[in-house]
């Protein structure tokens, strides 16, 4: 809702999530450097140094695991919706711990030697024909961009100057980040260490994260495929009004791919697009709050005929045209532009209408 | 430039996930064993060798 | 007539109030949250428990920056630059101590014109089994300063006159013929305690670049009993190892070379091409 642009727009609910973050980092790092500092006899004491940037890496990992099965897990269940909420800071706080860990590994592995520290990254190791020796310092280099280029363009100032897809495409790339990091931790840390344990919880990391979005992506696939019996060209039959939760929409699966959210507010019946403008969240899985259509991610509103956020903002998303015939609510699959007007469906004269603020 | 669609996260993901683990699970099966040795038997008289 | 086949209504997946996050979490969220965030802390602290509990023995080794150590011995800078001294309780009777510059450029030392003389040096100790190594300021000024060699025989309370003296100097050399070893190589600055752990891919990049700056390298050979040996690497003319070795380093490798006590260290001599990646 980007009517003017705040360095951080805080709220409650970002800031305790903000300080939950910081707590159960603060515990996995204190952890790891107990119990790493005692583990061994005394005498073969680990060098504390490089038992942080352990640290660092593996809370990194850890982040970046999280943060990638909160997408798919908000959308089996809107109990996740909350953690989805302010995901952002959660990578943007990703992306200051793998600084640390790179930061601290380029200081005590690469510099105050006889080359450049950035030379040494890619030099000191040069066995790039190698598969078990390859310098996985590299692979680790590559995700630590794609981390800094997201958390530099995280701010909502980025997603509209580079619009949304472009914003989108861009943040797809955390996709290819998460498995160049787990190369780096195979043909790293896996290369060296010898316990079972490494192998198991990187592979159920990943298994994880990749089953959750093939599992939802699956879902979202035959949800789409659901009407494609129809072929409809002309006007699309969703069901009966009362079909239809009061301030709650359907979902009306197109055949291009695209999805309309059918709302019913009172006796008013109004069609829009169900990608959200901000981040393409599910509108339809909203609902109407004082008037307006409320994204289930973030919450940015919209007009429900018109598609236009209320004011102060000004987003526009496109709508749909209804009409109720015979006792049926029927949607246009053809969009309007985004802010086109269109009259609602009216279910009965009588009833207040809803104002937006 | 249209948007990625929900379909293109299902796609991405298609690819990643087998290339990823037949990657990772095909170099981590390939890593170094720790080189043991016998001690040279020229040096087994002055140096018994240590318990590491 | 029901819904039309392929509608979704959300409602049945989220029949309760949603949670909006600029208001105020419903009940059914706040519940929700008061479980899953201790289990989230839970969760975190176990796995970082496990995988801290998990990492391998980093080995034995010390690197003592509490205290300055000071030693007064023979200077030499040839293959590496180490101090050797007389000492009736080392094997062989003399006592060496490796000598390699803070950071990772021992190369750059400079030793004046002390060469072969009597030194007192000052820094910080490292050691590993008996093994030692101390670690110097970049300008000899601040570490080195000759010492009359009267003074070393003091120290060690030998009979005065300096009889003994030159065969620190030039230490006696003993040859133990040829082996095939199978080891690694290791840069002995960290793994004699700067680095714990010291050995592996994740030090590989550390280890080549502490090689190519001067530190020198070893080779370390494991026995499955848990017995080894650390032999400093020199060609097989008894020279500094070139950096042809670097792209080896840490991993594991074979050569066949010769065996030298020298001194109280051994030396295995082999030239770089005679190492190979195994």
């Amino acid at each position: 809702m980007g009517h003017e642009y705040k360095a951080i727009q805080w709220n409650k609910n970002k800031a305790v999530y903000d300080v939950y973050v910081f707590i159960a980092v603060a515990i996995f790092i204190g952890v790891f450097m107990a119990v790493g500092l005692q583990t061994h006899p005394s005498g073969h004491t680990a060098d504390p140094v490089v038992l942080l940037i352990r640290a660092l890496g593996a809370t990194a990992f850890a982040m970046l695991t999280a943060i990638l099965v909160i997408g798919p897990l908000a959308r089996l269940s809107p109990r996740f919706l909350p953690m989805l909420y302010n995901r952002r800071h959660l990578g943007v706080m990703t992306f200051l711990v793998a600084s640390a860990h790179f930061g601290l590994a380029l200081l005590w592995y690469h510099s105050s030697g006889p080359l450049n520290p950035f030379v040494s990254l890619f030099a000191s190791n040069p066995l790039y024909d190698s598969i078990p020796g390859f310098p996985f310092e590299t692979l680790g280099f590559a995700a630590f961009l794609i981390l800094f280029l997201m958390a530099a363009t995280s701010h909502d100032f980025w997603l509209n100057n580079l619009s949304a897809p472009v914003w989108k495409m861009l943040h797809m790339l955390v996709y290819p980040a998460y498995a160049l990091l787990i190369l780096h931790i195979v043909l790293g840390a896996l290369m060296m260490e010898k316990s079972m344990v490494y192998p198991i919880i990187t592979g159920a990391a990943f298994l994880i994260v990749s089953g959750l979005h093939l599992y939802t992506g699956f879902r979202e696939w035959a949800a789409d495929s659901g009407m494609k019996s129809l072929k409809t060209k002309g006007w699309i039959d969703v069901g009966a009004p009362n079909d239809i939760p009061n301030m709650r929409a359907l979902i009306a699966p197109l055949p291009k791919g695209d999805r309309v959210a059918i709302f019913r507010y009172d006796d008013k019946i109004s069609a829009v697009t169900n990608a959200c403008r901000h981040q393409n969240g599910p509108l339809g899985e909203g609902r109407v709050i004082d008037g307006c259509i409320t994204c289930p991610w973030h919450g940015w509103q919209y007009k429900p005929d018109d598609g236009i956020s209320p004011p102060p903002f000004t987003e526009k998303i496109a709508t749909y045209n209804v009409r109720i015939e015979n006792g049926r609510v029927f949607v246009d699959p053809k969009a309007n532009p985004p802010g086109t007007r269109t009259e609602p469906a009216i279910i009965s004269v009588q009833g207040r209408l809803p104002q937006c603020p | 430039m249209k948007r990625p669609h929900r379909r293109m996260h299902l796609m991405v993901w298609l690819i990643i996930a087998p290339v990823t683990a037949i990657v990772a699970f095909t170099f981590w099966d390939l890593r170094p064993v720790t080189p043991y040795d016998e001690l040279p038997a020229a040096i087994q008289k002055l140096n018994p060798g240590e318990a590491d | 007539m029901p819904l039309t086949e392929g509608v979704i209504n959300p409602e049945n997946k989220n029949p309760h109030d949603m949670f909006i996050g600029w208001d105020k979490a419903p009940a059914v969220d706040r519940r929700f949250l008061l479980g899953a965030l201790p289990l989230g802390l839970i969760g975190a602290g176990g796995a970082s428990w496990l995988i801290a509990n998990e990492l391998g023995d980093p080995g034995a080794g010390a690197w003592l920056t509490n205290a300055t150590h000071t030693v007064t011995g023979f200077l030499a800078t040839h293959p590496y630059p180490m101090i050797r001294m007389p000492d009736p309780a080392a094997p062989f009777g003399v006592r060496t101590i490796l000598i390699v510059a803070q950071g990772k450029c021992t190369s750059a030392l400079n030793f004046e014109n002390l060469l072969d003389a009597p030194v007192t040096a000052s820094g910080f100790l490292i050691q590993r089994k008996g093994r030692q190594m101390l670690e110097v300021p970049p300008f000899a000024d601040e570490w080195l300063i000759p010492a009359a060699s009267e003074n070393i025989a003091d120290n060690i309370s030998l009979p005065k006159g300096g009889t003994n003296l030159p065969v620190f100097v030039t230490p006696m050399e003993e040859t133990l013929g040829t082996a095939r070893l199978v080891g690694t190589i290791m840069d002995s600055k960290c793994f004699f305690g700067v680095m714990k752990p010291a050995r592996g891919k994740t030090h590989k990049a550390c280890a080549s670049l502490c090689i190519r700056g001067g530190i020198p390298p070893s080779i370390w050979v494991r026995t499955k009993d848990g017995r080894e040996t650390v032999m400093l690497m020199t060609t097989a003319n008894g020279d500094p190892m070139p950096m042809d070795i670097l792209p080896l380093v840490a991993d594991p490798v074979e050569a066949e070379g010769e065996i030298l006590r020298v001194g109280d260290l051994l030396q295995f001599r082999a030239d770089a091409d005679a190492y190979k990646r195994i």
